[in-house]
């Protein structure tokens, strides 16, 4: 038993002193320096780049959920299939061609890639809001309509607060992703922090590179790391302390 | 009291889950459905608050067209439990048994108010479990919030199906007797739903029994053990429902009917009071190598002595008339 | 819309090149991220807690994103001399590709019916015996379900490797957006998505066929 125990240490150790050294090497060649030298331009970006994640996030928020939630009704029940399908479909097609796709409607510059990106996020959102309302016991909305609670109480009550853990995961899959998706925004001339990676990647610059890849990173993880704590605020105490028993 | 006027249900695709069932519930007792799987209980207890819509024919409760309602309101006035006790995992214990209540607008103290009453009728202790969720509940426990959920808001009828089906054995035996007891003071209109006979003859003042969609026979437990009307209703009972009819009986029965022996012995292993039904005082008898059972009252004076041979007699004389 | 297949028409030779080298590059990626995932996934059954730990460090790199992920192994894979191409793309992929590997295969050896398990003790079976004719192939259609996301996942990240050079489908939409060749972005696209869903439909049918029937 001990020997998996030290193993395990081992393995993380590793893990920590690969990322440590790779930030020395990164802060000791100066590939940082850009934040600091040409702040201005980074931290625009830096904006650029959350007002494209945020607008396009709650777009599909306000679209997926109210969506997910139509089509789970019984008496919607046949769109459901059609929808799921073709969220699913969707889910397949690389994020690329959604954009570029787009663009070639649209043309280029911010709100083509916010499109895009809403039109991405939608799906593991509507996916999971059906998931989640869909693996709600159905016992417990039998007791709920027996009791004399009306479809609107059922679902705001009953059914959402216990689809919840579900929901919010696809919320978070779907902005964690866009964090980095958007970085493919400054392809269509939509700005963003993606516009340091390219300009890296064209002009073999590392300090671009690093300036633009390492914060789009910690942002991912970042905001990963809040929403996971977030779900504790939003999802009932019951169902948290159920899943950890579970 | 609830009544069922010719009321049948065809699923669709044509499936006759009950077929022109007649039958009243009387005021203030149980009335338990019984049959194998599939015979159309659930669907008959579902129909009396429109779960399922009626195809045909009526039913009334108190006096009152359950289709002339709306479905809300008729649902609100009728206490639902079922198997898997449908508690809601997101809500805590007093959130659960005062969701009703809280939907009517009762204020937070006359909510609080019922929640400790039917924690303390249910035997939980109110203050212990008022924060707790369903889940740190045992399935027993969680039955008994069920059945205080479904009183939540007074209501004079109950529908209950298989309410004890998925405890075990021990516990079930506790909470059926904790039920009838918690019955004596609320005095409902209850549909039972069971495909357990000893259950049905426990807990029922009447016990209709249903075969296809059919009703086959509606009678007091004692009744239909001892005249069942057909082949069906006696192959389901069972060709030991004289024991079980023993059940039914207790010991004051059975000195009711009998005089009793003096007490003979100076010592007895076995010791029953006058509320233990006939079934367990034969059990006790069978199970030891006593010949004999004292009975004593209630502060546990002796009143007289029974043996096997009485019980067996009362069984004969009482019960065998079929 | 026309011109598109007229686009594609007059190009075929080159998207069916390029179609290929996408598949080699995701072909050879998966290939390797299988050869490695699904042993790891395996011996973690053995070890938890080092389970939790390779499992939380790979949903971190899922975590990255794929451009930043290339951006970031330029200026290291330099230092060898092969900052853009293929090999930073392939080494991207094979990254991406274990967290649904290993976590599908970690979970369905670990949740192979503990009976099934017994009676092939109860027979006799070596551990390696048992693993190969018994784990492996029980475990199989979850592993299969892994593999299938992790080519998914690798067709489209693979479009974006494009941006650094590792050739693909993606070329077309990274020269047709410099070129402002519209047909050329929309054949693009069109072909990735076609690879990505015959990939997928491809196999997730290879997935239900050895799926046993009661399950
Ligand atoms: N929603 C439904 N649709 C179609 N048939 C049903 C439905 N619910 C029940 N049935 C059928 O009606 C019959 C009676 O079912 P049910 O009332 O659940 O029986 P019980 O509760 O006695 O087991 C069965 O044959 C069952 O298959
Ligand atoms: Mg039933």
């Amino acid at each position: 038993m001990e020997k998996t125990k030290v193993f395990t240490l081992v393995f993380k150790t590793l893990f920590f002193l690969l990322i440590a050294l790779f930030f020395s090497w990164g802060i000791w060649n100066g590939y940082f320096s850009m934040i600091f030298t040409e702040s201005e331009r980074f931290l625009l970006l830096l904006q650029q780049h959350l007002l494209l994640v945020v607008t396009s996030s709650l777009m599909a928020v306000a679209v997926a959920i109210p969506l997910g939630i139509f089509v789970t009704r019984p008496r919607f029940a046949k769109s459901e299939w059609f929808v799921l399908n073709t969220a699913n479909l969707g889910q397949t097609i690389p994020v690329i061609a959604i954009l570029a796709i787009v663009m070639t409607y649209l043309g280029i510059g911010f709100n083509t890639a916010v499109f895009a990106l809403f039109v991405f996020s939608l799906l593991p959102i509507l996916r999971n809001t059906v998931a989640g309302l869909n693996s709600v016991d159905p016992a417990m909305k039998d007791a709920a309509k027996g009791m004399g609670l009306t479809p609107m109480q059922t679902l705001w009550r009953i059914e959402m607060p216990n689809a919840m853990f579900t929901i919010m995961a696809g919320v978070r899959t779907a902005i964690v992703m866009n964090i980095g998706t958007a970085a493919l925004a400054s392809l269509v001339g939509g700005g963003g922090l993606g516009d340091l990676i390219f300009a890296g990647i064209n002009l073999r610059d590392n300090a671009y590179l690093f300036s633009g890849a390492v914060p789009v990173t910690l942002l991912a993880l970042t905001v990963d790391g809040l929403l996971r704590l977030s779900e504790r605020i939003f999802i009932p105490k019951g169902l948290q302390e159920a899943a950890k028993s579970a | 009291m609830i009544e069922f006027d010719n009321v049948t249900k065809i699923y669709k695709g044509n499936i006759k889950a009950v077929d022109q069932v007649s039958l009243t519930v009387p005021q203030g007792s149980v009335a338990v459905f019984l049959g194998p799987s599939g015979c159309g209980k659930t669907t008959l207890l579902r129909m009396v608050n429109r779960l399922v819509p009626i195809t045909d024919g009526n039913i009334t409760v108190n006096g009152m067209d359950t289709k002339s309602l709306n479905e809300i309101e008729l649902r609100r006035k009728i206490g639902y439990v079922i198997q898997s006790n449908g508690l809601f995992p997101n809500m805590t214990i007093e959130q659960n048994v005062t969701i009703v209540p809280n939907l009517l607008g009762w204020d937070r103290v006359k909510q609080r108010d019922r929640f400790n009453y039917l924690m303390d009728l249910v035997g939980m202790e109110p203050d212990q479990f008022r924060n707790r969720y369903p889940h740190e509940l045992s399935g027993g426990q969680q039955q008994r919030v069920g059945i205080a959920r479904a009183m939540a808001a007074d209501p004079p009828v109950m529908l209950m199906d298989e309410p004890f089906g998925a405890l075990d054995p021990i516990i079930r035996t506790h909470i059926q007797k904790e039920f009838l007891q918690i019955q004596q003071e609320v005095q409902k209109t209850i549909l039972f739903v069971s495909h357990d006979i000893d259950e049905a003859i426990k807990m029922g003042d009447r016990i209709a029994i249903f075969k296809d969609g059919s009703l086959m026979q509606y009678d007091a437990p004692t009744e239909l053990l001892a005249q069942p009307k057909n082949q069906f209703v006696q192959d389901f009972v069972g060709t030991d429902r004289s024991i079980k009819s023993l059940s039914l009986y207790t010991v004051a029965d059975l000195l009711e009917y009998k005089k009793p022996k003096p007490v003979k012995k100076s010592s007895f292993n076995l010791k029953v009071d006058l509320d233990t039904s006939l079934r367990e005082a034969m059990a006790m008898l069978f199970n030891e190598t006593e010949q004999e059972l004292l009975v004593v009252d209630k502060n546990n004076q002796p009143i007289c002595e029974v043996t096997i041979t009485d019980v067996q007699q009362y069984l004969q004389e009482n019960t065998q008339t079929a | 819309m026309w011109s598109v297949f007229e686009y594609m028409s007059h190009n075929w030779s080159q998207i069916v090149d390029l179609t290929i080298e996408h598949f080699q590059l995701v072909g050879s990626a998966v290939a390797i991220a299988i050869l490695i995932g699904v042993p790891i996934g395996i011996y973690l059954t053995t070890n938890k807690a080092l389970a939790e730990s390779v499992l939380q460090i790979c949903s971190i790199i899922m975590t990255i994103p794929s451009i930043a992920l290339f951006g970031l192994m330029i200026p290291i894979l330099s230092i060898i001399n092969q900052g853009i191409g293929f090999v930073p793309a392939f080494i991207a992929l094979v990254l991406y590709s274990q967290l649904p590997i290993i976590r599908n295969t970690y979970v369905a050896i670990s949740d192979v019916d503990p009976a099934i398990r017994d009676a092939a003790k109860g027979i006799g079976m070596t551990t390696w015996q048992r693993l190969m004719k018994v784990e492996i192939p029980n475990a199989f259609p979850v592993i299969m379900a892994g593999v299938r996301t992790a080519v998914v996942l690798s067709i489209g990240i693979g479009a974006i490797a494009a941006f650094i050079g590792a050739g693909g489908l993606g070329v077309l939409i990274d020269q047709g957006i410099s070129r402002t060749n519209r047909d050329m972005v929309i054949a693009g696209a069109i072909g990735v998505s076609i690879l990505s869903i015959f990939a997928d439909t491809s196999l997730g049918f290879i997935q239900k066929r050895f799926t046993p029937k009661s399950a």
